[in-house]
């Protein structure tokens, strides 16, 4: 297992994806849920921008900076997360290497393993510095506002992100199925959007791409209260199911 | 026990008998070339020994197991270029073959001193620091060529490993291919360059719709016309037997 995590480490950690993928899990989510408020607030905010930071000028400060940072937290991990998955479990097919990893000591369920782990360290990583990038930037702004209550919604939004972003690993299945990187590319855009759309319609709390998000206070106050244990078990347990598929599905596919 | 056997290998893809029941077997210190036209079943054919395809009859036996019953230790003594070989663009020409290496079984020192012998034994010393995407298809070849070699295989099967070596390059191949059967390795190699084929091969087997249509003596002359020849002799008997016999007697 450590060949095949070094190799991992050693092509992600070098890899362009990688890199754009960070950038977007940790500056991301201080800089727009942070931002976002404090601009909301600034007397300059005008026109068309003005409608879309309207939610965000009234309130507490830090109330409003953690609730803003569970939409952002959410979509971030699914998607910065999937495309590092798809681009990781897909790149061997789409450069036409896939070839050279069959008849192997290491075997293919352990490579296919090591790539699962390597993004979920990394994303753990990754979503645990954006969290505190934001803990720092929001009590940099108004320290006052940072209570318990904040501190506390805070570390529920970066548990909410690492749901989605182990929910997001699925997408290695597709790339798998789909023999590359770009089907899960649009699977990841089409989970999105289904997403929205199926929350749009209040069938979200069983929907697992949608319940952590709402948990974490994506959708508002009320409706993170209505996500009971049960939603939340349902998305992890589904995020392992299909965790444990893609690694099957990479350990047994074949080149006909 | 040979190093290398297929016995009967039928794989269909629809219509398409890519194997039509070949068999054929490399033994240890062998060097059995494989020729044929474009879609004989020559690839198709190290795709199942590889497990990259299924067979649906017919069985390919490594080392004396299927490779899809193959353990570690058994797996650790193949190497295998088929298609695209081993190398990533972002890892540099030495990081590969020591990933390459490790991934068959060396460990952490070993691989490094293997992929520092390899990259002078192919010449690769001036690109050895620089990243695979920067370098030649050619180079990116013989990179290719070490990442499945440098672990020292006790069978090799490399399919069409040619293909964009220059001339300096292919005398290096021939080099690594016959030091490797000099050791105890078979070698099942496939390659469109018959006269290069011919230099080096023990055995030389012509494959054909599926099937081993017969075999040409290294060394021969005219090599390339036999080679026809036989294609031809076996697409006429063939033509002949699927004729109906109100055809025949027209």
């Amino acid at each position: 297992m450590r060949t095949a995590l070094d190799l991992q480490v050693a092509t992600f950690s070098r890899s362009l994806t990688a890199r754009l993928a960070t950038v977007l899990l940790t500056a991301f989510p201080p800089l727009m849920s942070v931002g976002m408020v404090a601009l909301a607030r600034t007397a300059d905010a005008a026109g068309p921008s003005a409608a879309k930071l309207a939610p965000y000028r009234d309130g507490p400060f830090g109330e409003t900076v953690a609730g803003l940072a569970g939409q952002v937290v959410a979509v971030v991990a699914l998607i910065g997360v999937g495309f590092a998955v798809a681009w990781l479990v897909g790149r061997e097919w789409a450069d036409g290497t896939i070839g050279s990893l069959f008849a192997l000591p290491v075997s293919r369920a352990q490579i296919a393993r090591a790539k699962l782990l390597v993004i979920a360290a990394w994303a753990a990583t990754c979503l645990t510095l954006a969290m505190a990038l934001t803990a720092a930037a929001l009590a940099a702004v108004d320290r006052g506002s940072f209570t318990g209550a904040v501190a506390a919604q805070l570390v529920r939004v970066w548990a909410a992100g690492l749901m989605m972003a182990t929910l997001a690993l699925g997408f290695a299945w597709v790339a798998v199925r789909s023999r590359g990187y770009l089907g899960a590319a649009g699977a990841i855009i089409a989970v999105t959007a289904a997403s929205q759309i199926l929350a749009m319609i209040g069938v979200g709390a069983w929907v697992p791409f949608i319940a952590p998000a709402m948990w974490a206070g994506a959708g508002g106050p009320e409706e993170a209260s209505a996500i009971g244990p049960g939603s939340l078990v349902l998305a992890v347990a589904f995020a392992a199911f299909t965790a444990w598929a893609s690694v099957r599905a990479f350990a047994r596919a074949r080149l006909d | 026990m040979s190093a290398l056997e297929i016995a009967g290998a039928v794989r269909t893809y629809g219509d398409l008998r890519a194997l039509d029941g070949l068999s054929l077997t490399v033994a240890p210190g062998e060097i059995h070339a494989i020729i044929g036209l474009n879609g004989a079943g020559k690839t198709t054919a190290m795709k199942a020994i590889a497990g990259q395809t299924r067979l649906d009859a017919g069985e390919a036996r490594v080392l004396g197991a299927p490779v899809d019953a193959a353990g570690p230790e058994l797996l650790a003594r193949l190497g295998l270029v088929i298609d695209q070989p081993f190398g990533y663009p972002e890892l540099t020409v030495h990081q590969n073959i020591v990933h390459a290496a490790r991934l068959h079984g060396l460990g952490r020192d070993a691989a490094a001193s293997a992929a520092s012998s390899w990259i002078a034994r192919l010449e690769l010393q001036p690109w050895a620091a620089r990243r695979a995407r920067g370098l030649s298809l050619g180079n990116r070849q013989r990179l290719g060529l070490a990442c499945a070699a440098a672990h020292d295989p006790d069978l090799l099967v490399l399919d069409e490993p040619t293909n964009a070596l220059d001339p300096a390059g292919v005398l290096l191949l021939r080099d690594m291919i016959v030091a490797a059967a000099a050791r105890g390795a078979g070698v099942l190699v496939s390659s469109h360059h018959l006269d290069e084929v011919s230099r080096i091969a023990h055995r030389i087997t012509v494959i054909h719709a599926g099937r081993v249509v017969g075999a040409l003596e290294p060394g021969q002359a005219d090599l390339e016309h036999r080679f026809f020849e036989m294609v031809r002799a076996w697409d006429a008997a063939r033509s002949a037997e699927a004729r109906t016999p109100a055809e025949v007697r027209a």
